[in-house]
């Protein structure tokens, strides 16, 4: 069952010579429950893509559905809405809010949706994150893979339709890249959540079980890794 | 260029909007400060011309031949000496100017008189010599214009340190915000080998290029506004009130003393290094690791309940953490506000009263008017009709009333009471309405459609109502009053004999008639007043302590018209008006004294030059009130502005971050309204305290010396805080409009390079 798909998605940048295609003509479809790595040279445009797939940036033409809503037919309200309900969001430098803490970095969205976060909810999650004892703590005090667990938390506690991740580990030591790609691939297996993983890294890469590859905007080849 | 000039030049180049910002915040200090020194330099100078012109001499001599006066001039440190006569045009006097920087003006006069044969010591000054002190200040000439002159530029350089320092926070908040984005940038530098001592050079010669441009731009501008205030001040008509318009022009010049630009320049590029010194102090004190990382060493407590975030929720508690980032630079700002908020309530309270006080001294000395004209004689016919039709069609008038005072005896509840004065004015409507400041007991078309008089009295401003047994507004109750009337022989023997016992023998002449008789003869005024036991009223009215009572009855113009009187006993009367454009004050004078009616017939009484003047006096304090609040607001606000727009513009990767999980633009807005909220309630809250604590103290020292009580509360808890409120809405209308100013220049990028940003 697809849950994502996109029509010949282009995104332009600048006029006349100094138009850049950052995006030119990507149609592809994503099942629920898989976890798709984009990769590609630096300006290939994946980060676009993950922006235009999130509702953050609307495409010069071409459509996205995610779960069978057109998502750019909403107006800037409600995509914004979508975004806090239907995306979760990971950075390569998390941008977390510095003067909130752990907890409330995570349960930022739900907050800002109306709706009273779940205790008991919140406690599994940070335990899974291991984030327990660091609860409390401001970003400023955590190290990098705490932040990015935040960031994770942040993106998973709204259960959201689908997650987009940018480069997550990219600014992280091996160590910490392995815990977060551990604990992004459990919550892909155990909660069958629906990721796209933006990457440089071959071996994060393949972690995953489809590889799109993206070049000069373009989908060069897309595979399945046999995961 | 080395090292730290290559790097400063680099950035002052690369990042035009902080450099702007600084170079803008440095000109807004520099621009201010020129201000205040031209202003100073301005007063004194045409202070000293002003003087000069009236009294040309820092020595007047007494009785002095041309001989004595050339021997004084020959004597050391003497400048010159101009032999005058006196104003009895009988002696000769001589007019000693002293050389300039005389500091020992004794021994050098002592000297010259000597020379000159006068036995005269210095010690004899009022007897046969005088000082011209304001003048010998003003030039800096003697021991005593030394000390006169240190005084007056100590409360001058007094203030001028509070408004320095106050300069010193706009200067340090451009600094302290450009600095807070390079923290990173420094730590690389570091991290890279530079020393400690090269990053401090860095920030200075950034300061020293940014104060290039800022300092000789601040200057320009405050040479330039202080230029524009004083041909305001020229054109206002303000000089009018010591001398005539074109002595003024002659006379009052614009100074700007390059001695005092360089101390402002001096002074700005002083604090411009100490801002960037101060700076890069606290840039320095940071470990590199610590700056790269943005990782404060110090585990920093998160205040999980603010009282924000309980009032607005998670917007409330978003914004109060934002402003706790730089506690000590919300502070400052809010300060600042505090002190220009209540400046501003202390500075318009005390206008407020200022202009109630001069108003009621301007009643009660009878000057409501610009002129007024009175009867020329006694007994004179008065025209009034006539005069006023004059007045009326001329143009040149307005406020047009006229009255009546009548002497009778008040009469009710069948007694006869005591013999004063009624006085019977008439009034058109915009005189009735100015009569009691717009807000009449009654209106003025309501009083007209009743035929009635309005009574009030001389002693209501007292409060003599708090002793009636009742107070009933606009109680309708019959005024009887015994008035003189002149009878002839004819007209007396045609009354009832109990109306002759009434009448004494009055042998004049009035009004061309010769009356044999004066009569008491009743008459029954309906009138409207405030009170109802009409007894009580008036026996109060008598038994005013200090007060001697006096009756008005105020009726419409119309009901004068209708009567084509002004009472039964009309032998002094008034018409008094206003000017409808003052600057035709001369022509209309004339008019005045030419029209043959109203000069035959009439006095004129003419204050309006007298009015003028007081409330030019009033609108000089109340210009020099508004400049301080202007200055001391345009400090604080240029601070919250550059603190807020800087603030959104440096979080701009943030902000973006929480629109990408999902914030909206509604959200967005209100968050930041609680950010402008907390400026303006911090310090609504802070200047309502110290407002409340000023009026307290001021209470006590009024009760101390016992001004309060006899005319009820001099001073009022209520109105202040109302400016407060005024000036509080007025800050968050200003913080708002700035945040959603910088709120919309960001949004100009895409969320994607916003987000991009942080990176």
């Amino acid at each position: 069952m697809e849950l994502l798909k996109t029509e010949n998605l282009c995104k332009t940048y600048g006029k006349g010579e100094n138009e850049v295609k950052a995006l030119d003509n990507v149609s592809f479809t994503v099942p629920k429950g898989q976890m798709t790595a984009v990769i590609g040279p630096s300006g290939s445009g994946k980060s676009t893509l993950l922006h235009v797939l999130g509702g953050v940036d609307r495409p010069t033409s071409g459509k996205v559905f995610l779960d069978g809503q057109d998502v750019y037919a909403q107006n800037d309200h409600n995509l914004a809405i979508f975004r806090r309900r239907q995306v979760g969001l990971i950075y390569q430098f998390y941008n977390l809010i510095p003067v909130l803490n752990a907890e409330e970095n995570i349960t930022l969205p739900m907050i800002m949706d109306g709706r009273k976060p779940d205790p008991k909810q919140l406690d599994e999650l940070l335990t899974i994150l291991d984030l327990k004892e660091r609860r409390h703590h401001l970003p400023s005090q955590l190290s990098g893979g705490q932040q990015q667990r935040v960031s994770i938390g942040r993106a998973l506690f709204t259960s959201p339709g689908i997650i987009l991740a940018d480069e997550p580990t990219g600014n992280l030591d091996s160590r910490n890249s392995m815990e977060i790609m551990e604990l992004m691939r459990r919550t892909n297996r155990e909660l069958n959540r629906t990721m796209i993983i933006i990457t440089h890294d071959e071996n994060i890469a393949l972690q995953c079980d489809r590889i799109i590859t993206l070049s000069d905007g373009k989908i060069v080849s897309d595979k399945l890794t046999g995961r | 260029m080395n090292f730290s000039g290559f790097l400063a030049k680099r950035y002052v180049f690369t990042r035009k909007r902080h450099s702007i910002l600084t170079i803008c915040s440095i000109a807004t200090a520099l621009t201010l400060m020129t201000m205040f020194f031209n202003m100073f330099s301005t007063y004194t100078t045409c202070l000293r011309a002003y003087t000069y012109d009236k009294t040309p001499y820092h020595c007047l001599v007494y009785s002095v031949t041309e001989e004595q006066c050339r021997l004084m001039a020959e004597s050391e440190g003497i400048a010159s000496c101009t032999l005058v006569k006196d104003t009895e045009n009988r002696r000769y006097q001589a007019q000693i100017m002293l050389e300039e920087d005389v500091y020992k003006d004794k021994d050098i006069l002592e000297n010259a008189f000597k020379n000159a044969g006068l036995n005269i010591s210095y010690y004899d000054a009022g007897i046969f010599f005088e000082f011209n002190q304001t003048l010998m200040d003003l030039d800096m000439v003697g021991v005593t214009a030394h000390a006169n002159m240190a005084k007056t530029f100590a409360v001058f350089y007094i203030f001028l340190l509070f408004i320095i320092m106050m300069l010193r926070l706009v200067i340090d908040t451009a600094f302290e915000i450009s600095s807070a984005e390079r923290e990173r940038w420094f730590g690389v530098l570091r991290s890279i080998g530079a020393t400690t001592s090269q990053i401090s050079a860095v920030i200075a010669k950034e300061g020293l290029m940014l104060s290039a441009v800022g300092i000789p731009a601040g200057i320009l501008i405050g040479t330039a506004v202080s230029y524009g205030a004083y041909r305001m001040i020229m054109n206002s008509g303000l000089t009018d009130i010591f001398i005539s318009p074109e002595k003024a022009e002659q006379l009052f010049s614009f100074d700007a003393d390059p001695l005092f630009l360089l101390i402002s320049a001096v002074t700005g590029l002083v604090w411009v290094l100490l801002s960037a010194y101060g700076t890069g102090m606290r840039i320095i004190k940071t470990d590199p690791v610590s700056a790269i990382t943005r990782r404060k060493k110090t585990v920093k407590k998160v205040r999980r309940h603010t009282l924000l975030g309980f009032i607005f929720g998670w917007k409330g508690k978003l914004a109060s953490r934002n402003t706790n980032r730089e506690p000590m630079r919300f502070i400052i700002t809010t300060l600042s506000l505090t002190l220009s908020i209540v400046l501003f309530s202390s500075f318009s309270y005390i206008a407020e009263k200022l202009q109630d006080t001069v108003d009621t001294i301007l009643h009660d000395v009878g000057a409501r008017y610009e002129f007024m004209l009175n009867n020329s004689t006694f007994y004179s016919t008065p025209k009034f009709a006539e005069c006023v039709e004059i007045l009326e069609s001329s143009g040149y008038f307005k406020d047009i009333a006229t009255s009546t005072t009548n002497m009778g005896s008040y009469y009710t509840e069948g007694k006869e009471l005591y013999s004063e004065y009624v006085d019977i004015e008439y009034h058109n409507e915009e005189s009735y309405n100015n009569l009691f400041n717009g807000a009449p007991p009654i209106s003025y078309e309501e009083l007209s459609a009743s035929g009635k008089y309005l009574l009030i009295h001389n002693a209501d401003q007292y409060d003599t109502h708090k002793y009636a047994q009742e107070i009933v507004k606009l109680n309708d109750i019959p005024l009887h009053i015994y008035q003189p009337e002149f009878l002839s022989e004819n007209q007396y023997k045609a009354l009832s004999p109990e109306e002759q016992e009434k009448c004494y023998e009055f042998p004049e002449e009035i009004h061309g008639k010769r009356y044999r008789r004066m009569c008491k003869k009743l008459y029954s005024y309906p009138v409207y007043t405030t009170v109802s036991t009409e007894n009580t009223y008036l026996e109060v009215l008598y038994n005013y302590e200090d007060s001697s009572p006096l009756i008005f009855l105020i009726a419409p113009i119309s009901q004068y018209n209708v009567n084509n009187n002004y009472g039964p006993y009309d032998n002094n009367y008034s018409i008094m008006f206003n000017l409808t454009e003052p600057h035709k004050y001369h022509e209309a004078l004339e008019f005045l004294q030419n029209n043959e009616t109203i000069s035959e017939y009439t006095e004129l009484t003419d204050l309006f030059i007298f009015i003028t003047k007081i409330d030019s006096v009033v609108s000089l304090i109340k210009i020099i009130s508004g400049f301080i609040i202007a200055i001391v607001s345009l400090v604080a606000t240029v601070n919250m502005i550059n603190i807020i727009s800087t603030g959104i513009l440096n979080r701009q990767g943030e902000l973006a971050a929480m629109q990408c999980t999902g914030m909206t633009d509604r959200q967005l807005y209100a968050m930041t309204a609680v950010e402008c909220a907390q400026y303006a309630l911090t310090s609504g809250i802070d200047s309502m305290i110290l407002c409340i604590m000023i009026v307290f103290g001021t209470k006590q020292i009024l009760n101390i010396f016992e001004l309060q009580g006899d005319y009820g509360d001099l001073i009022s808890y209520t109105q202040p805080l109302i400016s407060v409120l005024i000036a509080s809405a007025v800050t968050f209308i200003i913080a708002f409009v700035t945040a959603y100013i910088s709120l919309s220049g960001m949004k100009k990028q895409s969320l994607t390079d916003r987000i991009r940003s942080v990176e």
